[in-house]
């Protein structure tokens, strides 16, 4: 099956990016991926960590080349724009680095619209190629013909999966594999079951993952859309239930009317010729990609003719459908078109140069940690309800069968992995009860209370706001947003007292995946509003009121008032 | 090397013989010239060589107030791509099925030669007042230079007038519209309102918020964008966007004129106005709210978007848009009360 390993992108974001690309680094004899990644970083294409620009690239530099987003946006965009023939390898010995092509450039250039020439380099992609050695796969095949092909013989809806299983599976060349492809997508069709079965054999098959087979299909459906040769419907006709499906649309169906009558060149045969109606061949394929792209292409029209004759035998009066920078080296392309791409300058953008902040960045995940060192007993009388007894009960009898507050605390992290809002907000509520705070739960549901808890204190009440594990695991930006915002309305409306300096807090199961983003976010909402919003996690929250229970140990509750990021408990 | 040129550029263009003194709009039939001697002409298309109904200018989708936010290039004046170039007839072609009659193509057209009619249309058929030529350096110069006088005329009338049959037509659209297209609505409504207007890249997740603008008058604000019933959501996006410009970029939280563009206003037991209010108590900042309904019905009739302390200012205590927008068009605005939730909320 043939990989496509990148993330489907958007059309205009490419083009915004090879436009950008293109005049930054076409004055260099060649470009690397730090080239790449310095110009779209500058050119505010990407932001990391919050930031753009120069910014942005000191964040991302680290030692470790995986972990450099900009790095790894900038070499996904090769990828990418390697497939679609607007860049090239310089040498042919290595991968990088990378010249424009000939067709690249014209993209890069055009002042119009240029979706009509991207189509023709998305209907360029095939395999193999002369740049594509060794490559995991051997499907010889000119795909997005073959794709739409398919989607006419299975009556216009293709389920994903069906991509993997179909044309990207095939020798279009092969009529009889192609027959068979479609007839066993037919006889799969109607039950789901025998798709997901289908689909795992072929991942078993690939020694892949599902999920990594079904990424594969990202990126040709974003092909695909941005042409406008399919669109997303909801279909229930193929699987006997509601899926996200793709349809053909009529331009997609006009798109394979007017390839299937074409001359399709491929590498072998290509090879096979004498050089100069190969020459030839590369001059004809090219100016009819600009040409059905609509360029004018008045002032090569005698070579066009001349081309014509020399390939009169192969063309046999077909329109010829072949691209030369996907398909070939680029020495030989230049050759034949009279031009050379890699002229210029031996200037070089590094990203060395800009000094790495990743130190910040990693300062901004600070957390501040508590040390449960203060004696206290727990406040029972706050403890009535049902729930909390409960609770109580629960904590005491795995106490009593010999487990540790650690293994205590890990029993019920584990048991409320599955919580709902329902004993989520009773949970977090009770816990705050053993620490001491006078603390109450709004019915989940209730629009009318803002916040979700609140410590109802004489003059420093708190606002919490509570994610349950089963609406998100990690805490979110959302809830930190969240939580400023129960800290306006509470000062706005008053039901309990509070000043502007106590804290407002966001509890979840575990604490923020994106902890730099969040405390910048936390840091960002301080400087602007002056507010401190503190986040705690259920494992911190479970350390503290066991170690109460059974330590009789606990914090500086102080801490709590004045909390800003996020806590975690020393148990 | 040599770089082929793109056909978009003209065989052959249209200039005017006689430049009018105004342009006056008509709804339902392309725009009339009016000249000294108050002989009137029908407009009609000059196939222009850089058309200003399908491209911004470069100028138009940045904000200077923020050099390093990483906006969406796209130039593409009509927000959902309804819009094509015609080569064989040098002119635009209008995606009945995809549009949305914001009127944005209409405005920018330097002629009036767009028009609604049960559908967006273009004039092409030649008028007195024109004259076809090859395009050529010299044609083309002589084009631009008549058009850049041409855009500074007085224009008058109303494009599309409203009501709450065509408001129908509309919003079943924008009701269903695709994800991608929100922002570049909002956005391009906002250029076309006069403002300058940045959107944050389709799936950057690091910049916060949807948009940016910065009015005629400079100022200057973060834009929420919610096609949807989550408006408190906005509201706590915009408080997010502000405080990001203020660390990131500077931006005063008081210099923040935030803007939270919706599609129909929040019914108005939702928690979203008495929010607006409590950010206003408590923060003395004030969210502006204005839906895409209430923007069109401003394009149309050639206003201005400009976004004050007041204007635009609607909370709990009221929930009305009307009279703002009639205040603007200096006259009452067709449409019934509480249509769609464009002006008022809908319960």
């Amino acid at each position: 099956m043939i990989r496509f390993r990148n993330p489907g992108t958007q059309y205009s974001t490419q083009i915004q990016v090879i436009k950008q690309l293109y005049e930054a680094l076409s004055g260099q004899e060649n470009f690397t991926l730090d080239d790449m990644a310095v110009v779209i970083a500058q050119g505010r294409l990407m932001t990391a960590y919050g930031y753009a620009g120069d910014d942005a690239l000191r964040l991302s530099n680290t030692e470790q080349e995986s972990m450099n987003s900009a790095k790894m946006n900038a070499k996904m965009y090769a990828e990418v724009f390697r497939m679609l023939g607007w860049v090239t390898p310089y040498s042919e010995s290595s991968s990088y680095p990378l010249v424009f092509t000939y067709i690249g450039a014209h993209i890069a250039l055009s002042t119009g619209d240029c979706s009509r020439l991207y189509e023709q380099c998305v209907l360029g992609i095939n395999n193999p190629t002369q740049l594509t050695d060794n490559m995991s796969y051997n499907e010889k095949l000119r795909f997005f013909q073959c794709a739409l092909r398919t989607f006419i013989d299975l009556d216009g809806i293709m389920y994903k999966h069906e991509l993997c299983l179909g044309p990207m599976s095939v020798d279009d060349e092969d009529e009889k594999a192609y027959q068979n492809m479609i007839a066993f997508i037919r006889s799969i069709r109607g039950s789901q079951k025998r798709l997901n079965k289908a689909f795992l054999d072929l991942a078993v098959s690939l020694r892949m993952k599902p999920t990594p087979v079904d990424n594969c299909t990202r990126l040709p459906i974003a092909f695909m859309k941005s042409c406008g040769w399919v669109e997303s419907i909801n279909d229930s006709s193929l699987y006997g239930k509601s899926m996200a499906c793709l349809k053909i649309t009529q331009h997609g169906i006009e798109t394979y009317d007017a390839i299937k009558v074409m001359y399709d060149l491929r590498l072998d045969k290509y090879l096979k010729l004498e050089k100069n109606v190969q020459q030839a061949l590369i001059r004809l394929g090219t100016y009819s990609m600009l040409e059905r792209s609509g360029y004018d292409m008045s002032s090569v029209d005698e070579i066009i003719r001349a081309d014509k004759v020399i390939c009169e035998g192969i063309l046999q009066g077909k329109e010829l459908l072949f691209s030369p920078c996907q398909t070939l080296r680029r020495k030989q392309v230049e050759e034949a078109l009279g031009i050379q791409m890699d002229v210029g300058t031996e200037s070089r953008l590094s990203i060395g140069t800009f000094e790495s902040a990743v130190a910040v960045r990693e300062a901004l995940a600070n957390t501040d940690i508590w040390d449960l060192n203060i004696s206290h007993e727990v406040s029972i009388e706050l403890l009535g309800r049902d729930e909390e007894q409960e609770f109580l009960k629960t904590v005491n009898k795995l106490y009593s069968d010999g487990y540790s507050s650690g293994e205590i605390v890990n029993e019920l992290f584990d048991y409320y992995i599955d919580a709902t809002q329902i004993t989520f907000y009773p949970l977090i509520a009770t816990l705050f009860k053993i620490m001491g705070f006078n603390c109450s739960f709004s019915r989940p549901g209730d629009n009318g209370a803002r916040w979700d808890a609140i410590i109802d204190d004489p003059i420093r009440s708190i606002p919490i706001e509570i994610k349950s594990p089963t609406e998100e695991q990690f805490l979110s930006i959302k809830a930190i947003r969240q939580a400023l915002e129960n800290k306006i309305i509470l000062l706005s409306r008053k039901t309990h007292v509070t000043t502007p300096e106590v804290t407002t807090l966001a509890v979840g199961y575990y604490m923020p995946n994106e902890r730099a983003e969040v405390n910048r976010l936390i840091a960002d909402f301080k400087a602007t509003y002056g507010y401190s919003i503190g986040v705690i996690d259920l494992k911190s929250l479970l350390s503290i009121s066991v170690s109460i229970l059974t330590d009789k140990k606990t914090f500086d509750k102080e801490k709590l008032y004045s909390l800003e990021g996020l806590a975690n408990a020393n148990i | 090397m040599q770089i082929f040129k793109e056909t978009v550029n003209r065989k052959n263009l249209s200039v005017l013989n006689e430049m009018p003194i105004a342009i006056v709009y008509k709804p339902g039939a392309p725009a009339t010239h009016h000249f000294n001697d108050e002989i009137e002409c029908k407009s009609t298309c000059l196939n222009c060589v850089n058309p200003r109904c399908m491209y911004f200018d470069e100028s138009d989708i940045e904000c200077s107030e923020v050099k390093n936010f990483t906006n969406d290039r796209r130039l593409s004046v009509c927000p959902v791509d309804a819009i094509t170039w015609n080569a064989d007839k040098d002119s635009p072609i209008f995606d009945t099925n995809k549009c949305i009659c914001c009127g944005i193509c209409m405005r920018r057209c330097p002629v009036g030669a767009i028009y609604y009619d049960e559908e967006v249309k273009v004039c092409t058929t030649p008028s007195d007042n024109t004259t076809r030529v090859k395009a050529s350096t010299y044609s083309i110069q002589f084009q631009k230079e008549q058009l850049e006088t041409l855009i500074n005329k007085p224009r008058g009338g109303v494009l599309i007038k409203e009501s709450d049959e065509l408001f129908d037509k509309i919003y079943a659209k924008l009701l269903s519209i695709k994800n991608i297209y929100h922002n570049p609505i909002g956005r391009n409504l906002l250029i076309s309102l006069g403002c300058k207007s940045a959107m944050r890249r389709i799936g950057d997740v690091y910049t916060r918020m949807d948009a940016v603008y910065s009015a005629s008058d400079n100022s200057f604000g973060a834009v929420e964008i919610e096609f949807g019933r989550d408006t408190l959501d906005a509201a706590r996006g915009i408080l997010d966007d502000i405080a990001v410009l203020h660390t990131r970029y500077g931006i005063d939280k008081n210099d923040n004129q935030a803007l939270v563009v919706c599609l129909q206003l929040p019914n108005a037991r939702q928690g979203y106005w008495q929010v607006i209010k409590d950010v206003k108590t408590v923060e003395n900042i004030h969210i502006s709210t204005i839906t895409i309904g209430a923007m069109m019905i401003l394009n149309w009739n050639g206003c201005l978007l400009i976004p004050d302390d007041v204007t635009y200012y609607i909370d709990y205590d009221n929930m009305s848009l009307r009279p703002a927008i009639e205040w603007q068009l200096d006259g009452k605005v067709n449409l019934s009360d509480k249509t769609l939730g464009i002006l008022e909320p809908m319960k």
